[in-house]
Formats: structure tokens, C-alpha cells, sequence
């Protein structure tokens, strides 16, 4: 090997990732070659330095709860996709009355005023009966009787 | 809490089996020389988003990655294949524009051993003498030619060997050495060998 090709090889003489046969060579040519090993010298001076001060710079934050907004991604997606499946499911069935939320509130007040219905009659039968109503029976007496008018305007 | 002892294998096996902190533990290990290789290789305002986009991609594609495979080489990889993308796009957009720039490509060269334009060596590190010995020896480093710098980056910042690089690179590795041989002969050039003798 001439001067050109050991010289090529010094980084990985440095590093010691040469097989041991050109290793044996670089080191013998090393031995009688004072312009091989001046070039080592520098090379070497130059490794020290980096591998003793060349230090990184910090690296910004990254945002590693980026899975996460992923999830809440699919989690959306899936809301989307249910919401357009119930308008198409609406739009197929149009004799079905829609569900809004002034109708459950009125389904709610109705049984609400057949359970008033029930308490009203048990209490009349009570009263009937000269039994005494607590304060908070009372109150409910006079709704049975406030429901008892609505129905008469109804009507 | 994952102890920062751990190897790469055992924290890539335990992120994968569910422990986001493994994960965290590996990021903090190697983000800011990943983050500095992207910086030296392409400049502060790209190397932000570039860094940001290659952890995403490690974080989304770990799960699939070989515990026993080289975890670094394959960093690099991700981090590689970002810069060359990155250099298409801007090139195209160069193209588009036609902004022409100081830039000559023939220095990109695979080719390319040429020494960097040094008109007075020294200078650079006159500039800069009363600052940190890393900051010199970075700057020294950015000026270097790309394929040199890209290899004294990858060994020194990311710590691959020149093997490592070869296989990374898809190069042979007397071409990765001959590179780090004048990468490492033009760092002595640009800072001169007064500061050399003062920074050692």
C-alpha cells in the first residue's frame, strides 16, 4: 500500500475498525513513514478536540402527547360518524316523530303529572279519612290540585 | 420512572409494551444530538421543524421497530431521509423561482474532497476566540463541505462509527473515511493551527 492509501485508512486506524491484517499493515507503514505519521498527529489532534469539547445544543420541546390528540382525533371522528349515521337513520324513517329534547321534556312532565294523579287520589282518600297532612304532603295535595285545574282548562 | 441506565433495547421493548415513559427516557438520550446533527446539516430555522418531524415518525414507527436492530443507525436514517427530502423540495423550489443562489452544487458531489474555500486561515477562529470551544468547533464544522461535515457530524455528534455510517449512507467505508479524513484536515484548516495548539 502506498502513502495515498494508508492515509485513507488512518480514520478507521483511529477508530480501531480495521480488520487486524491491515491494521498490522497501516501500523508497519506508521513505522517508517514520518509523512504517514504526521498526518496521523493531526488527525488525532483534530479527534481530541471534537470528541472532548463538541458539545449539542439543546433541542426544542417536542410535543410528546401527540398520541393523545390522536386518540381525541378518533374520538371525534367517531362522533362524527355516529351523528351523520342518526341523520341518514332520520332521513329513512321519516314517519318516526323526532326525538328533540322539548319532546322528552314534555314525556317527563307528563308522568311526573300521572304521579301527581296517584298521590292527589291516595290523599283526598286520606282527608276523607280527617287524617292530618304533614307541611310537605300539603304542598303536594295543592300541586294534585293545580294538575286537577290544568286538566279542567284542557278540556 | 425508567432508570437512563437502561439499554436502547430494553427501553424500545418496554415502550412497546405500553410505558410512554421508556419512551420519554430514549428521546431525552438522544435529542439534542439529533437535534444539533440537524441543525450543523441544515441550518436553525428548518432543523426545528425537521426535528420535530423525524421524532414524530420515530414515535409512530418504534412499535414496529426490531429491539435488536442498531436503535441510532435507524434515528439517523429517519433524520437523513428528512434532510435529502427537505433539499428536493427546497431545489424544486428553486427550480420554480429561479433564485439563483451562491450555492455550487458541484461541492455536493459525491466526489467532492475538496479543501473549503479558506482564504485566510484563522480567521474564523479570531472571530470567535472569546467565545465557547463548542461554539468554535461547530462553526468550523458548518463550514465544511456537506458529505464531510455530514460524517463528522455522525460520528462525533450522533457517536456512529465509520462502519455504522458506511451502512447508514449506503456507502463503502473507505469513502466514509477518506470524508473524515478531510473533514477532520479542513477543521484544522479553518480554525489554524495556532487554536488548535490553544484550544487543546
Amino acid at each position: 500500500m502506498d502513502c495515498e492509501n494508508i492515509k485513507e485508512l488512518l480514520p478507521l486506524y483511529l477508530t480501531d475498525e480495521l480488520d487486524d491484517q491491515q491494521s498490522m499493515a497501516v501500523q508497519k507503514h506508521l513505522d517508517s513513514c514520518s509523512s504517514c505519521r504526521s498526518e496521523l498527529d493531526n488527525l488525532q489532534e483534530v479527534d481530541q478536540l471534537l470528541k472532548t469539547h463538541l458539545k449539542p445544543e439543546s433541542a426544542p420541546l417536542f410535543r410528546l402527547s401527540e398520541k393523545k390528540s390522536k386518540k381525541r382525533y378518533y374520538y371525534l371522528s367517531a362522533v362524527a360518524a355516529a351523528l351523520v349515521l342518526y341523520i341518514i337513520f332520520s332521513a329513512v324513517q321519516p314517519d318516526k316523530p323526532e326525538l328533540t329534547w322539548e319532546n322528552n321534556r314534555i314525556t317527563e312532565l307528563m308522568e311526573i303529572n300521572d304521579n301527581l294523579d296517584i298521590l292527589d287520589s291516595d290523599y283526598r282518600q286520606l282527608a276523607i279519612n280527617g287524617t292530618t297532612l304533614p307541611a310537605e304532603d300539603e304542598e303536594l295535595y295543592s300541586i294534585g290540585e293545580d294538575v286537577d285545574y290544568l286538566q279542567t282548562l284542557e278540556n | 420512572m425508567v432508570a437512563d441506565t437502561q439499554s436502547d433495547k430494553e427501553l424500545i421493548i418496554q415502550f412497546q409494551n405500553g410505558n410512554q415513559t421508556a419512551f420519554e427516557t430514549l428521546y431525552n438520550r438522544y435529542c439534542d444530538r439529533l437535534y444539533s446533527f440537524l441543525v450543523y446539516q441544515i441550518g436553525n430555522h428548518t432543523a426545528d421543524d425537521l426535528f420535530q418531524d423525524v421524532m414524530m415518525n420515530v414515535q409512530r414507527h418504534l412499535l414496529k421497530f426490531n429491539p435488536d436492530g442498531n436503535f441510532r443507525a435507524w434515528l439517523v436514517k429517519i433524520a437523513i431521509n428528512k434532510i435529502r427530502d427537505h433539499h428536493r423540495k427546497t431545489n424544486r423550489m428553486k427550480k420554480i423561482f429561479r433564485v439563483h443562489t451562491n450555492d455550487n452544487p458541484e461541492r455536493e458531489d459525491v466526489n467532492e474532497l475538496s479543501d473549503p474555500e479558506v482564504t485566510d486561515p484563522g480567521d474564523v477562529a479570531l472571530d470567535f476566540v472569546n467565545s465557547e470551544i463548542s461554539k468554535i468547533l461547530n462553526t468550523a464544522i458548518q463550514k465544511l463541505p456537506e458529505k464531510q461535515r455530514e460524517v463528522v457530524n455522525l460520528h462525533y455528534l450522533m457517536d456512529l462509527s465509520f462502519r455504522e455510517i458506511a451502512e447508514v449512507l449506503n456507502c463503502s467505508i473507505n469513502t466514509i473515511s477518506a470524508r473524515a479524513r478531510y473533514g477532520l484536515r479542513n477543521i484544522k484548516k479553518i480554525l489554524g493551527p495556532k487554536l488548535v495548539n490553544e484550544l487543546k
